[in-house]
């Protein structure tokens, strides 16, 4: 009706009028291009890979390098749902590359067990969505084991890996974005990459990480996102951020798929607004890098926060507590979020939900004119 | 050791051993033979319990690949040692292509290259080859031709004579007016019976009910267990064929949407299952309530939605059942608590709803149902004993596919004999392959809940034709000639529309209609479920709580940007 005209006049192309749906076909999804990025030379020889690939790659050199090693999960044996561990089984064997019954609370407590006998345990849960079950053992029993043992005990050997994220048609139970629950957790570290060379490096730290990690990797990027990766192990750093970009008016703030997004919001801003943007990658949502944060936001004076999960109780709102404790002087605008909203991730109207493009952009706006 | 003659040619018995167990011969130009003999040579006879298992395979006509389609047709044993049987039904053209199984398989194509029919013998354990059911008119007749029809016509005219049967009024007995006897129209009616016209007269001179037998159970601490035979009235039957082939259609339906993308995200078919469903709801009634896993598309139609808000929930439409916001996992109807998409999540939900009914005393059972793969979650265990303890009337249903997604139970289930897996709770196995069966393993359950003696459980083997969803082919854990064979051998729609034939409780051309009505109320849905509107916007943030939540009259969901909110 008459509300819908006032919408599409102020959201420009994209339409809100009920009937426009069924004529047009809607993209669907995390709305990004991505850019591939280039490895350090010093890495040596590389190979053309994918973010699923560069995982299994990851997982090959762990193997192959620590016999302790084992790899579990749901269906994992054959390669995975996602293929993210193809080969690994013809390669190690059945008793280092194995499939669990569908157990999500059994397998992250066996997992703990198997790894605080100093085991390196690797534990896929077949989707992010089904690691509640699981969420006890890792609040109550991972996350706390050092500390209530005085140090006598650890899982620190032990890595989770999910898949995350929005993927277009994932509906309520396959595009959680977790990382708010486990940010609340101290005690264990939460990573998510942003493409295939983060990954592999992501992981490998992981891996060797004296502390139990969970490793989220954003499933829309699995095949997406492909570039030239070393083929040998290597680590990038945990509890560090990166500055993509960089820029003088204001910080945007992502991970994972978001921050594809936010490259494309960045281009924007510089052409449609005129705005320079500083694009950081978290990386490491806990423990998170404060430091590259605060720099930036203290530099430009404004900060845009964006991620899929829902808004309220989201990891930034604590970037966003954090930023104004540490920046407040320096900020010329309210630090903002574009988040997802506060409702069941849904199966219709994805891209209204999720903090895309055009939602970004407008946040911007808010925050230069301020 | 075997031999086979073709009418009119001489006796082959070139088979060639392709196993252990299994042997082969090729027989050429068989479009032209009806019927095949098979018999034992005496040169040696079959071992003590086995039975030679006798297979047709017909050629695909393209573009379908070349490998036979066997079909089972009979067997010998050293007691039985020759057979006739009728092959010319099984010839695929021969078949009908509205029949629900060979909906998706037949290809048009032509046919007169593939004339060579593949024969195949398996040497198979008796109790095995019993349980197989030939496809219908393959099992030539003993009886002589005239007398058996002779024997028919006589039966339908006393059908049709004693219809007319009064009572006058202080008379002993009943009679039959002579205007009944002399008229031209009983000699036509009986006739046009036996040509297999006139649907009406066909209905009514069939039987109104049978008797029909259950497969046999399996108990788990239970002194007996359902009935082996179950009357089965013509109405019944109908009702039963009707929703199986419905549900059927409707999930072939909704593949083939996926297939078009009109359909995104998650779909997981029901086709085999069928008769678990079916025959389950067959003996409960809409004030039990029903919770289910995922694959929930074929519970959601007999718990009443209609085909069209099935299709249209899927392809997320407003006229869909959760108004298109919970999509193919999350259907719900009235004591129909869905459709949940974490797995063995229900389980519990179950087993609190039954605690509701008991504490309300209702007289209702809850069917809680979970797959195979759910059978290893803790959570139905703790399910399973707060039932116990609370001896709630609670019937918990595995239904045993044999694959969870990709796994085969035995990968893993340290026990795959799920019917025993409630340890204290008395459990049942039932082959969920036969509708009937089921429906008097559902009797039983329920007699079991509401006479006070807490829950059971009971185990539907059946079988999925698809793959876990439509992301999955469902051939990479499992052979196709698996899903071929239990597609001709044990399909429930199929074996069912056998025995009511057999029984003569419904008529083949009514059962012609039911499919093609069954059709059409599918294609409309489908026509439905493409076009209707799509929800308002505002469903992106409705029913997140009440609307809005008690004391704060203004609440709105956070996150919504200011411009979508003016739209308020």
């Amino acid at each position: 009706g008459g509300s819908c005209r006032s919408l599409a006049a102020r959201l420009g192309p994209v339409c809100l009028d009920a009937a426009s749906f069924s004529r047009r076909r809607l993209s669907f999804g995390p709305q990004f291009v991505y850019t591939p990025e280039s490895a350090d030379k010093s890495l040596g020889e590389t190979s053309r890979m994918n973010l699923f690939q560069a995982v299994t790659s990851a997982l090959d050199n762990t193997l192959a390098n620590d016999p302790s090693a084992v790899v579990f999960g749901e269906d994992v044996a054959f390669g995975g749902v996602f293929r993210c561990t193809v080969g690994l089984k013809d390669k190690y064997g059945k008793d280092r590359v194995f499939n669990t019954p569908l157990s999500e609370q059994g397998i992250v407590g066996f997992a703990i067990g198997h790894a605080v006998a100093g085991a390196t345990t690797v534990a896929e849960i077949q989707f992010g969505d089904y690691i509640f079950p699981a969420f006890d053992q890792i609040a109550n029993e991972a996350s706390k084991y050092r500390y209530r043992s005085g140090n006598h005990f650890n899982c620190g050997s032990l890595t989770v890996r999910a898949p995350i994220g929005a993927v277009g048609h994932g509906a309520l139970y396959h595009s959680q974005s977790p990382e708010g629950f486990f940010a609340h957790l101290p005690g264990i570290k939460v990573v998510i990459p942003r493409g295939p060379i983060q990954a592999k490096g992501l992981l490998l730290a992981c891996i060797n990480d004296p502390d139990p990690c969970f490793y989220f990797e954003p499933k829309i990027l699995y095949r997406s996102a492909v570039e030239d990766v070393p083929v040998n192990g290597y680590v990038l750093p945990i509890g560090k951020a990166e500055v993509l970009i960089e820029g003088s008016d204001v910080t945007l703030i992502g991970y994972g798929t978001q921050v594809h997004v936010l490259r494309e919001v960045a281009r924007l801003a510089q052409s449609e607004l005129g705005v320079s943007c500083e694009l950081i990658d978290m990386r490491t949502i806990l423990p998170f890098d404060e430091e590259t944060v605060y720099a930036s936001v203290c530099k430009t004076g404004r900060c845009l926060i964006a991620h899929e999960a829902p808004l309220t109780g989201g990891f930034g709102a604590e970037l966003a507590a954090s930023v104004q404790e540490h920046c407040f002087l320096n900020l010329e605008a309210p630090v903002r979020r574009v988040a997802g909203h506060d409702t069941p991730f849904p199966h219709i109207f994805e891209n209204f939900y999720l903090p895309n493009q055009r939602r970004c952009l407008a946040a911007i706006k808010d925050l230069i004119g301020y | 050791m075997f031999a086979v003659i073709a009418c009119g040619r001489l006796v082959q018995t070139d088979f060639q051993q392709v196993d252990a167990n299994k042997f082969t011969l090729t027989i050429p130009a068989a479009d032209k033979v009806n019927h095949l003999v098979f018999f034992l040579t005496g040169q040696c006879p079959l071992p003590d319990g086995a039975a030679a298992a006798v297979y047709l395979g017909w050629p695909q006509p393209p573009p379908s690949p070349p490998e036979p389609v066997w079909s089972f047709i009979g067997h010998l044993t050293n007691e039985k040692p020759s057979a006739i049987f009728k092959i010319a039904r099984t010839r695929p053209q021969d078949h009908d292509p509205n029949h629900p199984f060979l909906a998706n398989h037949f290809a048009t194509g032509s046919w007169t290259d593939l004339t060579c029919v593949q024969v195949g013998i398996s040497i198979e354990p008796v109790q095995t080859v019993a349980g197989m059911t030939p496809p219908a008119g393959t099992q030539a007749d003993s009886t002589p031709t005239m007398v058996a029809f002779s024997q028919r016509m006589l039966e339908s005219l006393v059908n049709y004579l004693s219809s007319f049967a009064t009572t006058p009024p202080g008379a002993a007995e009943s009679y039959v007016p002579m205007s009944a006897v002399t008229s031209s129209s009983a000699i036509r009616a009986n006739l046009l019976l036996l040509r297999g016209g006139g649907g009406l007269f066909v209905s009514s001179r069939l039987a109104s009910s049978a008797v029909l037998s259950t497969r046999p159970y399996k108990l788990h601490k239970l002194e007996s267990g359902p009935a082996s035979e179950a009357q089965v009235t013509s109405d019944e039957a109908r009702k039963y064929y009707r929703d199986m082939a419905t549900v059927r259609r409707m999930e072939t339906a909704a593949g083939n949407l996926y297939k078009e993308k009109a359909i995104r995200g998650f779909c997981h078919l029901y086709s085999g299952q069928e008769a678990c469903c079916v025959g389950m709801e067959a003996v409960l009634d809409r004030n039990d309530p029903v919770i289910t896993a995922y694959r929930a598309h074929g519970w959601t139609y007999t718990r009443g939605v209609p085909v069209k808000a099935v299709l249209s929930e899927l392809t997320g439409r407003a006229s869909g059942c959760a108004k298109g916001k919970g999509g193919s996992m999350h259907m719900y109807n009235h004591n129909f608590y869905g459709g949940n998409g974490i797995v063995g999540a229900q389980v519990p939900l179950g087993a609190g709803i039954a605690f509701a009914q008991k504490y309300r005393e209702d007289k209702r059972v809850c069917v809680t149902l979970y797959g195979d793969g759910a059978a290893n979650q803790g959570q139905v265990f703790e399910a399973f004993n707060m039932a116990k303890l609370w001896d709630l009337p609670c019937i918990f249903v595995c239904e045993n596919n044999k694959y969870g997604m990709g796994t085969a139970v035995e990968r893993a289930a340290a026990s795959t004999a799920y019917y025993t897996r409630g340890d204290y709770i008395p459990g049942l196995w039932v082959d969920a392959m036969d509708v009937i069966t089921v429906r008097e393993a559902t009797r039983f359950a329920k007699d079991w809940c509401l006479s006070g003696k807490g829950p059971i459980l009971l185990e539907m083997e059946t079988y999925r034709y698809h793959g876990h969803s439509m992301s999955d082919p469902g051939t990479s854990y499992r052979t196709r000639e698996e899903v071929q064979s239990m597609r001709q051998m044990r399909d429930p729609i199929a074996s069912f529309r056998q025995t009511l034939l057999t029984a003569e409780l419904v008529a083949e051309e009514e059962l012609k209609e039911i499919d093609q009505s069954v059709r059409k109320e599918v294609d409309e849905a489908v026509q439905a479920a493409k076009t209707n509107a799509v929800p308002d916007p505002k469903e992106l943030y409705t029913n997140v709580y009440s609307q809005p939540p008690s004391g704060q009259p203004n609440y709105r969901i956070r996150g919504i940007d200011q411009f979508t909110w003016s739209a308020n």
